[in-house]
């Protein structure tokens, strides 16, 4: 087809039309780039939302901060609406992308706002994830819908450390922990108060870790499915419990390797300064 | 029926570089030239095409498989189709080189034209890298992979794939001396970031 052929521009949309949207489209990426860049979550925020299940998810400082965020990115009104273990959902109404597409009246459109989403969390927060558009207003629905799957891994090495290392390791040389023990699964399933575990409260003392945060711990290793519903650690578990018992012996001969170079680098210094009194 | 119309949709300035069969070969293998193209990028909406000064190549959109995003060492779109004129290459891979925004831009109408679905997989430069870390502390069954990194098992079996290419796994799945090496140097990178150690 000869170039002189190409009258049309994109069906029935001028060129000067298709231009404003570029120049549009490049407005938002650029934008959302540079709040990107520039965005950093404590990771006190992180741990806490990532450890949080009830319905208070919604409020907390780092679902606040997620909000603002996308406000800054001017991507439209976002809000999370549906939230599982390593599964979240945003709603976004007013959609800045789907207003790119006038044309469009069938077919899901926000391919920028799930790049952007996915690269905030993979950058920013550290958080790998899958997006997907599951539903979009160019598809007759009410509002876009964006469901975010984070890699498992990447949120375990955010939310576990060593107590829970210790914690796994009791159950997995215990597996009948709870076994007879009804009072524990109240005190589990009730998210304060009850009647303490005698074995909860043995991990507690060992620990140094008041029994209310262990409970915390222990939901939150179930949530996750290294415990299962019985209290009895899963086949994850167990292989998750292998990878931090690696990684912590690996962590040991990192930080004295660490060592030994910095106290050859101090005798390297010492050296020099001697040698340069001596002159 | 009439046909409908060929419109442009978008045209683009850029490199590409397409993975083609040997053309006087049996073997179903292909390789990869290591020619960058200066062309343009043509998209409407009955066909792709891509054209420089001595050839060109037009791919009708219904034979559009997928189009993906990578960012490696450069920016660079991949696109793979369905060449019907080789009957023993399923399909071939044309990637394209564009400064961001206007390769983000043809991605954008690539996207809508060939109705992909709005989603984003987990990036595979960072998946291998903590499969490669996986495989270092021992874990190895394919359920557990999948569990731990969140994918399917069809992409760690690519992956894994991809780390025997580069030496760091052998055929049984675990890791070569190279490969521990290369798993040592992640850590002590992560170890790094997290201790803040220069």
């Amino acid at each position: 087809m000869d170039e002189e052929e190409f009258l049309k521009f994109d069906g029935d949309i001028s060129l000067a039309k298709a231009t404003e949207i570029f120049t549009k489209a490049m407005e938002i990426e650029l934008r959302t780039h540079s709040v990107i860049k520039n965005c950093s979550a404590p990771q006190h925020d992180v741990k806490e939302f990532l450890t949080e299940f009830g319905k208070k998810v919604p409020t907390l400082p780092f679902s606040r901060f997620m909000i603002d965020t996308f406000e800054k990115m001017k991507l439209g009104r976002f809000q999370l609406t549906d939230w599982r273990p390593l599964l979240y959902v945003f709603s976004v109404k007013n959609s800045s992308v789907c207003a790119l597409y006038p044309e469009t009246t069938s077919g899901r459109v926000c391919h920028t706002t799930v790049e952007t989403i996915q690269s905030l969390f993979s950058n920013a927060f550290k958080l790998p994830c899958d997006v997907e558009e599951t539903a979009c207003v160019k598809e007759d629905a009410g509002e876009c819908r964006f469901k975010i799957s984070l890699q498992p891994l990447s949120v375990f090495q955010a939310v576990f450390d060593s107590i829970d290392t210790e914690i796994l390791t009791e159950f997995q040389k215990r597996p009948s922990i709870s076994k007879d023990s009804t009072t524990m699964y109240k005190y589990l399933d009730a998210e304060v108060g009850g009647v303490f575990d005698n074995q909860v409260l043995d991990m507690s003392k060992k620990l140094k870790i008041p029994a209310d945060r262990i409970s915390h711990r222990i939901n939150t290793l179930k949530e996750y499915g290294l415990i299962g519903k019985d209290y009895e650690i899963t086949e994850m578990g167990k292989e998750f419990l292998k990878y931090l018992n690696n990684a912590k012996n690996l962590d040991v001969e990192f930080k004295s390797g660490a060592k030994r170079k910095t106290s050859e680098l101090l005798s390297d210094e010492l050296d020099k300064a001697f040698k340069k009194k001596a002159e | 029926m009439a046909e409908a119309a060929e419109t442009l949709i978008a045209k683009i300035q850029l490199k590409y570089n397409i993975k083609e069969p040997h053309a006087f070969s049996n073997q179903s293998g292909v390789s990869t030239s290591s020619d960058w193209r200066d062309g343009m990028g043509y998209l409407t909406n009955i066909s792709f095409w891509l054209a420089d000064s001595s050839k060109s190549i037009k791919v009708p959109v219904g034979d559009i498989i997928d189009v993906v995003d990578t960012i490696n060492e450069n920016h660079t779109l991949v696109v793979r189709y369905r060449a019907g004129t080789y009957p023993d290459i399923k399909s071939m891979t044309a990637f394209l080189n564009a400064p961001d925004s206007v390769l983000n831009y043809f991605k954008h109408k690539l996207f809508t034209t060939i109705k992909k679905k709005p989603e984003v997989k987990q990036d595979s430069p960072a998946l291998e890298k903590k499969l490669v870390i996986l495989l270092y502390m021992g874990t190895s069954d394919v359920q557990s992979l999948q569990f731990f990194l969140g994918t399917t098992a069809d992409r760690i079996n690519a992956l894994t794939g991809s780390l025997k290419e580069k030496g760091y796994v052998d055929s049984r799945g675990r890791l070569t001396p190279e490969g521990h090496k290369y798993a040592r140097q992640i850590r002590e990178v992560e170890m790094r970031d997290r201790i803040g150690a220069p």
